[in-house]
């Protein structure tokens, strides 16, 4: 299956003015909570998840996205201790997530290159993008670098047509757009996340 | 500041650009009239009209003026300024230009103020619909606009709502379908991130024509933006008494809220989107029973794609007439499309239907890209069809699009030039449907992937001619047999490139070649020597080292170790690589 | 907050939220992706740096994404303009001539014929 992971914090791209009228409007129904209180334990944090939704009908998919906000994947043990909260069989939570391209087994690498194939992203050259940051980092598309630096994703349209071929890799306050690529480019774009500490203090 | 008139200058020849030029002469000219200090000439950079040489637009006055020359100017100048003559004769209208009935707020108001909505007579629609009318008359108005579900099916959205109206159940519900997969594609996006309080309120009259107490917004987890905007705009719905109970004092109570989807295209097709709504695997349904009569939790539940939802709120405020008069005779209003590929203005448009592909392409969208030749359109995405150059006159409707085996579809239309390959092209969006695909039925499940296969094999240049038959064979099956629309019209794609473009299936099956160079496989580059300058910019360039040589002897291509990147090709600024 | 009724529905749709000069960004999926950020925040330092009174407003996506980032400006005497590819540099120059001295930058207009 193609592989679709483009994690809630490409919500805070929009940070700035996203916060500014959520206080306004102190959000109320359909609010993601994603800034959980650290201090809480994993316990804790399924528990609560587990009070939003359970008279919810139909609410397994907004639980798994609330847990994948929060651990960027689905862990095995939360997995079991949802179904225990939510009083579902664990077979039927294993089934959901891996239908949904969205769900991830496993950790994100530290970062993410998602590269749109779109069909305006693959008619402008993303397939030569794709093939040289494989050459580059030397997986494949869905797979982690050994050292868990570099995450690439070929992701469906982002909606970025108009700015074809486009890329983005997650950094601390949002996903950065690359846009207009070609492949040179790419190879200064991983070259600058490689530095050790490029991105952490910006 | 004395009042002056604006003029916006631009050369819209697409070969050369001579604004710079023109506008020197224009301001001299006024010099010598003495008129420059009341006015302004600025070079624009796309006035959206093309090849009619020097073009003037009078901001002021809005008045356009095309094909003025250099001579004109003066004549031009002393009219428009000083009254003396006239230069009517250069004025121009847009015969074609696109009409904004959707998107009449995106991009103009603020879409996180619901103020600003509500000064666009925003819910006038709903308080005349709660105070004036019946469900049965807005489900009456419904019908004489003609309105068709914009998601790409096309059936009248009236009848919809009617036949959950008269369902016996009273629970029922509505859906705003924004599982909006379709590559290359996004209308549905801005329309939510640029007019949320629009399909709210589209949402509200269809749950009061229905009869329905809950609605549901589907939205694709990939556009958190658009998920915050229709958030904002459901809390400030309620903060003011727009959802909830008792709405405007009428007694109706309407919910709404918010289900994401998860990376599955197929949960686009209805019946999969209530699978996941319901919280599982986004599977279809067999119909019938259709959702209209069984669906969420089998209550009555109508599925109305953004675009749709969009419009209803200016039917009502307008009359079903009003829409029911733009169109062509089956297809009414307007259809946004989501113009990309290689075009020179990629971007959003609403057009009415009836327009011909070649307008919207050519007239509104600026041709295509480079000035180069088109060699196809697509619409429809990956259940929709390829439509060649010589069918660019054919219109924008459901009927005339499905007449050349296309489809309407959601609103996608990829603009693809010479350098496009026509295998490649339909391989793409039929690996796009193989691995969307849900794995319910066989014959998607196993004849989309058997299809792939067959056109891998061609495309690698292992092509046989029995490989055409098997094609057009299993895609019969899949049309016919598959449970729903995802793999009924994967074939689409393939099926209308073998039609139109026999010739470039031909040559991969028989002559092993690909024009377009697409065909990676069958492709070989070589260095023409004449040609060649001794630079070693390819040879620096390329990613594996096969290019070697020397000065004196030549370079050449080591077909062993090359990639078939491309590189070469690219950097070469003798054109020395010849790839065939 | 008062739930409405017909009447006040009615009241609001006669209002103009756009009075007076303005600048209107527009911040969508495609624009932020092109940079309007970075634009409304130029326009919205700049001009309060140099003290012009102008409403620095946001607004969705019109639709011509191969111009993002795109800016509405209406300023006193001058007709509303619509400019594209504004960029940090043709956002400060906006700025300096369009809102400060009452001239059109060149080169940036985007006019499309359109029908609402």
């Amino acid at each position: 299956m193609g592989v679709v992971c483009l994690n809630f914090k490409f919500f805070s791209v929009f940070a700035k003015h996203a916060r500014t009228s959520l206080t306004e409007n102190s959000m109320g129904k359909n609010t993601l909570t994603k800034a959980d209180n650290p201090a809480k334990t994993q316990d804790e944090i399924i528990a609560g998840l587990a009070d939003k939704w359970r008279d919810k009908k139909g609410s397994l998919i907004m639980a798994l996205h609330d847990v994948q906000s929060h651990y960027g994947y689905v862990p095995r043990d939360v997995a079991r201790k949802l179904a225990h909260q939510l009083d579902v069989p664990l077979a039927r939570i294993y089934e959901v997530i891996t239908f949904y391209n969205y769900f991830k087994l496993t950790p994100p690498g530290k970062h993410r290159i998602s590269v749109c194939l779109g069909t305006a992203c693959y008619l402008k050259g993303a397939p030569e993008l794709i093939e040289e940051i494989e050459s580059l980092l030397g997986i494949k598309e869905g797979q982690t670098t050994s050292d868990g630096m570099f995450q690439l994703d070929v992701v469906r349209c982002l909606g970025c047509c108009g700015l074809a071929p486009v890329m983005t890799v997650n950094e601390e306050d949002g996903d950065k757009v690359y846009a207009k690529l070609s492949r040179k480019q790419v190879a200064e774009i991983i070259a600058k996340y490689s530095k050790p500490g490029a991105i952490e203090k910006k | 500041m004395s009042k002056q008139t604006i003029f916006l200058l631009r050369d819209t020849s697409l070969t050369q650009d001579n604004t710079r030029d023109f506008q020197i002469l224009f301001l001299k000219i006024a010099r010598d009239l003495g008129v420059e200090d009341s006015i302004q000439a600025v070079r624009a950079s796309d006035l959206g009209i093309y090849d009619k040489g020097y073009v003037v637009k009078d901001l002021n006055n809005k008045i356009t003026y095309a094909n003025i020359q250099e001579t004109d100017i003066e004549k031009f100048l002393k009219a428009t300024i000083k009254g003396e003559g006239s230069v009517d004769e250069f004025k121009y209208t847009a015969d074609k230009c696109q009409l904004r009935i959707v998107l009449r707020n995106c991009g103009l108001i603020d879409p996180e103020n619901i103020e600003e909505y509500m000064a666009q007579q925003g819910y006038c629609a709903l308080a005349k619909a709660l105070t004036e009318m019946t469900p049965e008359t807005v489900i009456d108005e419904m019908k004489k606009s003609g309105l068709r579900g914009r998601g790409g099916a096309g059936f009248p959205t009236w009848m919809k709502w009617s036949f959950a109206r008269n369902s016996l159940d009273e629970t029922r519900f509505v859906v705003c379908n924004a599982d909006e997969g379709d590559p290359g594609a996004y209308m549905d996006r801005s329309i939510l991130e640029g007019d949320p309080h629009a399909v709210v309120e589209g949402m509200i009259l269809a749950g009061f024509a229905i009869g329905a107490q809950r609605g549901f917004f589907y939205i694709r987890a990939e556009y958190p933006l658009a998920i915050k905007r229709i958030e904002t705009a459901i809390e400030q719905a309620y903060e003011r008494g727009l959802l909830g109970n008792d709405i405007l004092g009428s007694g109706f109570n309407f919910d709404l809220e918010i289900r994401l989807g998860a990376g599955a295209f197929v949960c686009g097709e209805e019946t999969a989107l209530i699978e996941s709504i319901e919280g599982k695997r986004g599977t279809p349904r067999p119909r019938p029973p259709f959702p209209a009569d069984k669906g969420l939790w089998n209550h009555p539940t109508i599925i109305n794609n953004v675009e749709t939802l969009a419009t209803v709120a200016q039917i009502i405020n307008r009359g079903g007439e009003w829409l029911a008069a733009i169109g062509t005779e089956k297809s009414k209003g307007t259809k946004v499309f989501a113009i990309t590929g290689k075009v020179k203005n990629s971007g959003l448009v609403e057009i009415p239907m009836g327009m011909t592909l070649g307008e919207v392409v050519f007239g509104i969208a600026g041709g295509v890209l480079g000035g180069r030749k088109l060699m196809a359109v697509q619409t429809g995405g990956p259940s929709g069809g390829v439509i060649p150059l010589k069918l660019i006159d054919t219109k924008v409707s459901y009927e005339h699009l499905a007449e050349v085996g296309s489809i309407m579809g959601s609103g996608g239309l990829i603009v693809m030039d010479e350098d496009d390959c026509m295998v490649d092209i339909p391989r793409f969006y039929l690996r796009f449907c193989v691995e969307e695909s849900c794995g319910k039925c066989a014959p998607c499940r196993i004849g989309g992937f058997q299809m792939l296969k067959i056109l891998d094999r061609i495309a690698e240049g292992k092509g046989v001619e029995a490989d055409l038959q098997q094609l057009q064979r299993i895609a019969k099956g899949m049309q016919k047999a598959s449970l729903c629309a995802l793999g009924q019209t994967a074939p689409n794609p393939v099926l209308s490139t073998m039609k139109y473009f026999p010739e470039e299936y031909r040559q991969h099956v028989e002559d092993k070649k690909c024009r377009a160079g697409k065909c990676t496989k069958m492709v070989q580059y070589t260095i023409d020597q004449t040609h060649c300058k001794k630079c070693k910019l390819c040879v620096v360039n390329c990613p594996v080292g096969a290019i070697s040589g020397s000065r004196e002897a030549g370079y050449v291509v080591d077909q062993v170790k090359c990639i078939k990147c491309g590189t070469c090709y690219e950097v070469c600024k003798f054109k020395a690589i010849v790839r065939k | 907050m008062k739930k409405l009724n017909k009447e006040d529905i009615l009241a609001a749709s006669k209002t103009n939220p756009y009075t007076g000069d303005y600048v209107k960004v527009g911040i969508s999926t495609c624009g932020v992706a092109a940079g309007a950020q970075d634009t409304l925040n130029v326009f919205e330092e700049e001009t309060k740096r140099l003290g012009i009174k102008v409403d620095i407003r946001r607004c969705g996506c019109i639709g011509m994404c191969y111009a993002e980032p795109l800016v509405e400006v209406s300023a006193a005497g001058l007709p509303k303009v619509t400019y594209g590819k504004v960029d940090k540099n043709v956002a400060l120059e906006i700025i300096q001539e369009h809102l400060a001295h009452g001239r059109l930058v060149d080169d940036y207009i985007f006019d499309m014929p359109m029908n609402r």
